[in-house]
């Protein structure tokens, strides 16, 4: 008699599941234990060996329509076709190059509030790579504000109306192919859940009608007060917008060619993935990539209600959640009321977007409202549950999801590192120009960052 | 008044508001000195009992209905929409208004409805944990002169009870 495949393979997982409960049972102290480094002969304990098949189990149950390990790998940044695309914004490696540099370029910053800060941001001013796309500090300062990096300032000699500055805390670009709105509030893109919103539709933002990062992309030429008139001087892109954009080879100053410049930011935003971080070298079969605290980290946190949001191949499940964090210092009307305030629903009070997860220690402080300091305090506030913002807390819109964790110290210590080091990607910096074509002091030309940048 | 222009004023609120809505978080933050007039000449009688809780503060299921209210406002009119308070008095020809607080950095800043929903929110939890009362400090807009003086130390039961009486109980 034949045995039906499906029964077969059933049967020889709950055989193997078996042999690893037997051998989990016996290691399972070992497993507690915390091990911080990885050496040959623990690499291959059966201890390990069982840690990674439980964490290979609960990943594959987090996963949608039985996809397994792959749906939460990310593609290679060059295999643009397996990159979630905008279809009004096609990827080509020619608008990737393109968008890298003009990404970095400051020359673009031509008409800043004060003049004195001419030519002195980019975009990458606040969104840096070797801080995960993040500014690394708690108010986003475009034109307007000094130095590199953490040590990034108003500049002290303008009024504040003439500084480029943002109420809440600047978002990752880090892995934001996966983000079909754009903004904590989502009012950026036609796509997804904004596909439903009428309202959203109609705004002046989305006229283009294109997904949130092409819409954001767009915009910030407008918000931050950028322009295509200088750069449209230099051969070099002259060159490149032609070989992006073949069916209108040249760069001027128009509107269209800020779009344009738009998409090209768009399209290598879309190229920025975190798929060397050790978790990832892990799902795609390296089994010793992560450490064993990483490990049991991961665990916790596949095992945890953190999934229930932090879903999906950036682990972000692109929804907006209430979880009653507290709102930005710099918030002059003292509070947010997050995606109500664009789709005018009492059932979207207090919600904002779930963020994805990767290279999240890059940069602090973190919440959209900078209030918490350390990736550790975030963990410790999601395992207490109790809500920083009391006007979320009596708004009876509070996550369903959002209820004490009731982690051990220990599992809190696991968490953390996963988060921290586990979905790390090391090298973040190969998203970076080596130089660009103004010739430009880059991401900043501020004169305090020339200096910091060692720039001659 | 012609009716043009009263459309035409009514439409320019519309579109303010819109703009107020759409881009919140570019907006700027805009810094105006506030005259304070530290020598107070309000009469005892006419401000003492906001310095007092009220004989009856209001109860969790009203501040629940107060918080709902402010948050209408904050979703249709923003979060940054002014929530001033005109003081009960019966002198006619005294207006007193209410306009600003004192945040814990020292500075005034306008009641929006944002904060009040703030202020809302911790007058909840102060009835759930029996905490003792949060004192504010205010700032009252005499219109007769002009000016504003501080009016300090208010209990946050009274704030709240008094804002209860302007936005839903009339």
């Amino acid at each position: 008699m034949k045995i039906p495949a499906v029964i077969l393979k059933s049967l020889t997982t709950l055989a193997l599941t078996g042999i690893f409960s037997i051998i989990g049972i016996t290691f399972a102290t070992a497993i507690n234990q915390p091990v911080l480094a990885l050496t040959t002969e623990t690499k291959n304990d059966p201890a390990i060996t069982y840690l990674n098949h439980q964490l290979e189990q609960l990943i594959k149950t987090a996963a949608p329509n039985n996809q397994g390990l792959k749906y939460f790998i990310l593609p290679e940044s060059s295999d643009l076709k397996n990159i979630p695309a905008d279809p009004l914004n096609p990827l080509t490696p020619e608008k990737v190059e393109l968008g890298k540099l003009l990404f970095h370029e400051p020359a673009l910053s031509i008409n800043p509030i004060n003049p004195k800060h001419w030519q002195q941001a980019s975009c990458a001013s606040c969104h840096l790579a070797v801080a995960g796309f993040r500014p690394n500090i708690a108010q986003g300062l475009g034109t307007g504000g000094l130095g590199w990096n953490k040590s990034r300032h108003r500049d002290p000699d303008v009024p504040s109306v003439d500084i480029d500055k943002q109420q809440i805390l600047v978002p990752s670009n880090l892995n934001s192919a996966y983000q079909e709105a754009k903004l904590w509030d989502g009012r950026l893109g036609v796509a997804g859940l904004n596909a439903k919103e009428g309202l959203i539709q109609l705004t002046e933002v989305n006229r283009y009608k294109v997904h949130g990062l092409e819409a954001q992309a767009i915009d910030g030429f407008v918000v931050h007060k950028l322009g295509t008139a200088a750069i449209a001087q230099i051969p070099e892109y002259q060159k490149m917008f032609a070989q992006a954009f073949p069916d209108h080879p040249y760069v001027a100053a128009e509107v269209e060619d800020t779009v344009r410049a738009g998409k090209a930011i768009a399209a290598y935003e879309r190229t920025l993935l975190a798929n060397q971080a050790p978790f990832q070298k892990w799902l795609k079969g390296d089994k010793k990539a992560m450490s064993i605290q990483e490990l049991r980290g991961a665990k916790v946190f596949f095992n945890s209600t953190c999934v229930q949001c932090h879903s999906g191949p950036n682990l972000a499940n692109n929804q907006f959640s209430a979880v009653g964090f507290s709102d930005h210092p710099n918030n002059f009307s003292g509070l947010s009321l997050g995606r109500s305030a664009i789709t005018r629903k009492e059932n979207d009070d207090f919600k904002f977007k779930v963020p994805q997860l990767y290279n999240v220690a890059d940069s602090s402080p973190h919440g959209h409202g900078a209030s918490f300091n350390t990736v550790r305090e975030i963990v410790e506030y999601f395992n207490q549950a109790e809500p920083q913002n009391l006007a979320a807390k009596y708004s009876n819109n509070l996550s369903p999801w959002f209820k004490p964790l009731n982690l051990t110290t220990e599992q809190v210590d696991d968490l953390t590192t996963f988060l921290e080091t586990g979905l790390r990607d090391p090298d973040l910096i190969r998203y970076v120009p080596e130089k660009i074509p103004s010739g430009l002091c880059f991401p900043n030309n501020d004169p305090e960052s020339r200096q910091q940048l060692n720039c001659s | 008044m012609n009716f043009r222009i009263l459309m035409s004023k009514l439409l320019l609120i519309v579109m303010a508001i819109w703009i107020i809505n759409i881009y919140p978080v570019y907006a700027i933050a805009i810094n105006v000195e506030i005259p304070i007039e530290q020598q107070t000449n309000l009469s005892d009688s006419q401000i003492k009992y906001w310095q007092t809780p009220p004989e009856k503060p209001l109860t969790e299921s009203e501040l629940m209905k107060l918080s709902t209210r402010l948050r209408d406002i904050s979703r249709f009119l923003s979060t940054s929409w002014p929530v001033p308070i005109a003081m009960n008095i019966n002198s006619e020809d005294s207006i007193l208004q209410i306009n600003d607080f004192q945040k814990a950095d020292s500075s005034w800043v306008p009641l929006s409805a944002g904060y009040s929903l703030l202020f809302v929110g911790q007058e909840i939890e102060t009835l759930k944990t029996s905490a003792p009362q949060p004192l504010i400090n205010f700032l009252v807009f005499t219109g007769t002169d002009n000016k504003s003086t501080p009016l300090l130390d208010v209990p946050l039961s009274r704030y709240c009870f008094e804002l209860f009486q302007k936005l839903i109980k009339k």
